[in-house]
């Protein structure tokens, strides 16, 4: 029998599903989908299909299955495609001005951990003859660049969420699976296992950061990604759970009201190089010949101070004086002159 | 690899059909050159899509037909017969619409288009993604004015004065034909020719002290991008440090013992090394060269010294 390419089996399965309003039993769309047929009943059938489903799932096309109810054989649970996945081709055609706007949007991914969705969304988008923006999906040797000074070539975005562990947090929050990674506290020696409903995910200040529901603390929390500091492994979640709706612009709202309330006072020295960045920082304040800056977690603002050096002296408060001081301290005593070098140097 | 991937898939297929409906035939290399893919993948995404099909209840078969000869023949794609997609799309997946919804957040200030037209359009793209939660989210910062001047001096090709201080060295004014703005990090560069040393240059926006258009022609040919690298150091760092430094890394972080890598990182200003590693709060140790070294001790000594300064002088 000629074998049936997945992406053809997987265009059939979508058709079964769009053609049906209440849905087939997985023993119809076995019976029914090119791919399917013929195969014998069994866990690698079984596999396929799942397979399947994760992969038109990761084309936003998500499969529901509805239970009759009384009913917890299994048997007769009807697969069909989730309300709301499909809609009306005008929803994603855009004028002129909205498409030169996606285009620089879909751009600022062309690197990282979201290039993916950006190219999906892309290759939508594109179904639309006049939408030709987004990005690249494959570089074809003479393709032509768009015309001199659009938008596109004046503004070149890149937003690189490169931290390793983007792709597994994103995957696991679609599955609805809980993720353990090991995680360096800012201001912390040594990282803990932390284990993680994860909900979204949130660029603030040019920093990347995970947004879930903390199990060991039993309370929501933020982690910087860049400080995620092991793979990120994921598994069943002990507690089926669900990302609250405005999980990403709750935590967006709460990173934000922290940045206004937390500021520190530094004296910087005129026209440094730390005088000229601190003044175009957001929210930066002049008093009395201070420079009052915000910022998110008190030991990330003191790591930024050190990599000012002399050119700034924190003037209040006490606590973030004494942070600053002890890390320049260190970085004093672990470049000493009779100091060896760090273990490992010459190995 | 993962470009490699989007362009396989149902993705293609149901974009494809869509595409060419509308367009009412195309081409298979106009296709090709609308998709970004080669040819030979819209030949197989056309046979597959004519290939696939399902029985319906009632004895008649699902399937898309195309004018098999036009395509055969001609290389025309004409599609016949729709019996699904024809009023319904699939719609953007929520983290779709995040990637599109964050990235507009993040550029909109560097454009022309006006905060509601912005908003008008995120609405839009709300509408347009299937249930979900938002996944994804940025934060608004408008755009600071000067890299708004900077965008239309790029499109008026208009050379600009500007007065740019680089860390330890006094400020210096420079005449710069820009060609580029970049958004990097939360950071914003502007790349151009610094007519002065005939070469490109990348400047920090937030080290631009002050810019003024200059009257100098716009140069005839774009220079290549030189960066002079005077040599590598060699970084002992935590794996969250190495992860600050990625920037300036020349080689990947290797394992040194269970919680500290080592990494070389390029130097092509040593001011600017200092203060990215001080910046990782003495998580990171430069162990060589020994003339770098010693320059990080002092750095940290004089920090010191102007912090107690400062202390004495309240």
């Amino acid at each position: 029998m000629q074998r049936i390419e997945a992406e053809e089996r997987q265009f059939s399965l979508l058709l079964a599903l769009v053609d049906t309003r209440t849905g087939f039993t997985k023993q119809e769309l076995f019976s029914r989908v090119a791919g399917y047929q013929g195969q014998s009943a069994g866990q690698a059938l079984e596999r396929m299909f799942e397979r399947d489903k994760d992969a038109l799932r990761e084309h936003g096309i998500v499969i529901d299955v509805v239970q009759p109810p009384g009913d917890d054989s299994n048997h007769e649970a009807r697969y069909r495609v989730l309300d709301g996945v499909l809609g009306d081709p005008a929803e994603l055609q855009f004028d002129a001005e909205e498409r030169e706007l996606l285009d620089l949007a879909l751009r600022i991914w062309h690197e990282g951990g979201l290039t993916e969705e950006a190219q999906r969304a892309a290759l939508k988008l594109r179904a639309d003859p006049e939408f030709r923006g987004g990005l690249p999906l494959e570089r074809t040797p003479g393709r032509t660049d768009e015309p001199e000074a659009s938008a596109a070539s004046v503004l070149q975005p890149r937003q690189r969420p490169r931290e390793s562990a983007f792709q597994a947090l994103k995957r696991a929050a679609d599955r609805g699976r809980e993720v353990v990674f090991d995680y360096l506290k800012p201001g912390d020696r040594s990282p803990r296992t932390r284990t993680v409903q994860p909900w979204a995910t949130v660029l603030f200040r040019g920093r990347w950061m995970l947004v879930g529901h903390d199990l060991g603390a039993e309370d929501a929390r933020t982690f910087l990604m860049q400080r995620i500091v092991s793979p990120v492994h994921d598994r069943a979640a002990k507690q089926p759970f669900e990302a609250p709706a405005d999980a990403a612009a709750a935590a967006l709202e709460k990173l934000e009201e922290i940045w206004q309330g937390a500021t520190v006072a530094v004296r910087a020295v005129p026209g440094s190089d730390a005088d000229i960045r601190l003044r175009h920082r957001p929210g930066t304040a002049e008093e009395d010949g201070l420079l009052v800056i915000h910022h998110a977690d008190r030991h990330l603002i003191a790591d930024e101070l050190a990599g000012f050096g002399a050119d700034v002296a924190v003037v209040r408060p006490d606590e973030l004086r004494g942070l600053v001081r002890e890390r320049l301290e260190r970085i004093r005593d672990a470049h000493a002159p009779a100091s060896a070098p760090a273990s490992g140097a010459q190995a | 690899m993962s470009a490699a991937r989007v362009e396989r898939g149902i993705g293609l297929l149901l974009s494809l059909i869509q595409y060419v409906s509308a367009s009412g035939s195309a081409t298979v290399a106009e296709a090709a050159a609308h998709f970004g893919v080669d040819e030979e993948r819209i030949r197989e995404a056309v046979q597959r899509v004519f290939m696939a099909g399902v029985p319906d209840g009632a004895g008649d078969f699902i399937r898309f037909d195309i004018d098999f000869d036009a395509f055969e023949e001609q290389d025309v794609i004409s599609v016949t017969m729709r019996p699904a997609f024809e009023d319904e799309t699939v719609r953007l997946s929520p983290r779709e619409a995040s990637a599109l919804i964050a990235g507009l957040t993040l550029v909109a200030g560097y454009t022309d288009a006006s905060p509601e037209r912005v908003e008008a359009l995120r609405a839009k793209l709300r509408r347009a993604a299937s249930r979900g939660a938002d996944t994804v989210a940025v934060d608004a910062l408008g755009a600071p004015r000067l890299a708004q001047q900077v965008r239309d001096a790029i499109r008026r090709r208009q050379v600009l004065e500007l007065d740019y201080r680089k860390p330890d060295e006094g400020s210096s004014r420079r005449r710069v034909a820009p060609t580029r703005l970049e958004l990097r990090e939360g950071q914003v560069y502007v790349e151009g020719v610094d007519l002065d040393r005939e070469a490109m240059r990348t400047f920090r926006l937030d080290r631009i002290e002050r810019l003024e258009p200059a009257d100098d022609a716009w140069p005839d040919a774009l220079p290549a991008h030189e960066r002079h690298v005077t040599g590598t150091a060699q970084v002992v760092a935590t794996r969250a440090a190495a992860a600050m430094l990625a920037d300036y890394a020349a080689s990947a972080p290797v394992s040194i013992d269970g919680e500290r890598v080592r990494l070389d990182i390029e130097v092509w200003s040593e001011a600017s090394v200092l203060r990215a590693v001080a910046a990782c709060g003495g998580d990171a140790e430069i162990v060589a060269p020994p003339s770098l070294r010693a320059a990080m001790h002092r750095f940290a000594e004089a920090a010191l010294g102007a912090a107690a300064d400062a202390a004495d002088g309240r």
